[in-house]
């Protein structure tokens, strides 16, 4: 139900405003909600990036060994061994599948907003989530 | 003035009949609207009712296909998910945004079973979450039934349709479709062509009933104005044979009066002064009779008094007022002085008159006795009376 009223709160939301403001909307709650110790994020694509410098409080770093935070999608995908170690996020479905670095990922899918979130890679990195977001995650190993 | 009390009733007539036939074209405009709004939800309706109905019958193939058991049926095979997908893909038309199968799990988490998407990026993997954002599909799951979300307008989706996939009376999964907004937008767009082309005519037949009372209103000006004699501002003939020949004349005392030896004014003095000497004595004509009498200027310096009365006595005394204030009231044009007298010849018997011109010709008869008797007189039934 708690999920539900989550869900319905974004929904309503991602309706009454244009699609990138509901993007920054969650990628916000995203981030902020994870365990982080600094929000120091970095990302090669270039969209994420733009939506990424309207978030508040975040970091935008020019080098993946100083992020506590690698966002990626599939077209831009960090692949610096140095980084290997730091958690990632992305906006792809399958990117999540497939790499086990990621730590979840928000995409859209049928107009849809998807948050999802692995719980054995989170327990991997040390990070917890915040009450809100338990609902969305999921035992991707 | 008879005349401009006629004109006022047209124009008040018209004023009614425009103010009519504007609030009848808004309410037609609004009982329009409201039609079209009806019939709108109505089409609406019917699009998401026709959907409706295919959609059930997929969900009749799916079961067909899967037996009783959806879930474990494709979760054990691969190629029947394939070829489900492939089957639900021919009920995905343009106006059909998504078209997929959920369950939910003991979770609580809905999950895609199958996915009618066939671009790979795009299409949801098998057990791949499913976010709800609406309400419906766990109503689905309650109730058993049918379920239609309407998404908010600014979203690519308009409506959710969700039709349960029954088992022994259990909702084991849903057949979930997302019809897409250009429907709602489509048809939208149709019908406010339909009400601009309407709120045009309603414009045109506006500006039309505007234009037609601008007309009403310069045919009276204008034929108000040729009712008038230019140099004297008195009425013309043309008025007395259209308007005062069509009113009951009997009501009037006919008094015809002429300027004694006007001719020996225009040679003396020049036609520009005559002239003068017209517009002034018309001017204080008018200033000695009521609204409801009528000044004629009959012709050159030939005038007729229509006297609103049937008392003979007060058209005599009219009629002698004016011989005397004319008489004791010198003209001044430029450096010219001049003392000019009227003879008046008055029809007494008005009602015996056969017609306009009958009643205008005794009354002439009589401004001949007049002028007969010396000028400068008053003369009725043959008689001078001053």
């Amino acid at each position: 139900m708690k999920k539900l009223l989550v869900t319905l709160f974004i929904a309503l939301q991602l309706f009454a405003m244009p699609s990138e403001d509901i993007d920054i909307k969650i990628w916000k709650r995203l981030i902020y909600d994870l365990s982080l110790k600094e929000y120091k994020i970095y990302t090669i694509d270039k969209k994420l990036k733009d939506i990424l410098c309207k978030i508040p409080g975040i970091t935008m770093v020019e080098n993946c060994e100083y992020a506590t935070l690698i966002i990626e999608s599939k077209k831009s995908v960090v692949e610096d061994k140095k980084c290997e170690n730091i958690p990632r996020l992305s906006n792809n479905y399958r990117l999540l599948l497939t790499h086990s670095n990621e730590i979840g990922a928000f995409f859209w899918m049928k107009g849809r907003p998807t948050i999802i979130l692995s719980k054995p890679r989170l327990e991997r990195f040390g990070l917890k989530v915040d009450i809100e977001l338990q609902d969305y995650l999921e035992e991707i190993e | 003035m008879k005349i401009t009390r006629q004109f006022d009733l047209v124009l008040k007539i018209g004023i009614v009949i425009l103010t009519v036939l504007t609030v009848a074209m808004i309410y037609l405009y609004l009982q329009v609207d409201k039609v079209l709004s009806s019939t709108r939800q109505e089409m609406i309706e019917m699009i998401v009712n026709r959907y409706q109905m295919e959609f059930q019958s997929a969900t009749s193939l799916i079961r067909n296909r899967t037996g009783a058991k959806v879930v474990d049926t494709l979760q054990n095979n691969k190629s029947l998910r394939r070829d489900l997908q492939e089957i639900l893909g021919y009920f995905k038309t343009p106006e059909v945004e998504n078209l997929f199968v959920v369950f939910r799990d003991s979770n609580g988490r809905y999950r895609y079973l199958l996915d009618a998407e066939s671009d790979p990026e795009k299409q949801a993997m098998f057990m791949q979450r499913f976010e709800p954002i609406s309400n419906i599909w766990n109503r689905t799951y309650e109730t058993k039934e049918k379920q239609i979300y309407k998404h908010l307008k600014n979203g690519s989706l308009w409506v959710s349709i969700a039709i349960p996939l029954l088992e022994d009376g259990k909702v084991t999964a849903i057949l979930g479709s997302d019809l897409s907004a250009s429907i709602r937008s489509d048809v939208e767009h149709r019908f406010s062509r339909i009400k601009s082309m309407m709120f045009g005519v309603a414009v045109i037949i506006v500006i039309m009933l505007i234009f037609g009372y601008i007309q009403i209103f310069c045919y009276f000006r204008g034929r108000s104005k040729s009712f008038i004699d230019p140099l004297t501002g008195a009425y013309n003939r043309k008025f007395l044979y259209e308007v005062l020949a069509n009113a009951n004349f009997a009501e009037y005392q006919i008094i015809m009066y002429d300027v004694d030896h006007f001719k020996h004014v225009n040679d003396a003095y020049g036609h520009d002064v005559g002239d003068d000497v017209l517009r002034m004595l018309t001017s204080r004509i008018r200033k000695m009779l009521r609204k409801e009498d009528h000044l004629v200027r009959f012709g050159g310096e030939e005038f007729i008094v229509f006297l609103k009365t049937k008392s003979k006595e007060e058209a005599k005394e009219v009629a002698e007022r004016l011989k005397k204030t004319i008489e004791t009231s010198p003209f001044v044009v430029g450096k010219n002085i001049m003392s000019v007298t009227i003879s008046i010849g008055i029809n007494s018997d008005v009602p015996a008159s056969t017609n306009i011109d009958h009643a205008i010709e005794i009354a002439d008869e009589q401004l001949y006795c007049a002028k007969n008797a010396g000028r400068n007189r008053v003369c009725v039934n043959g008689m001078v009376v001053s």
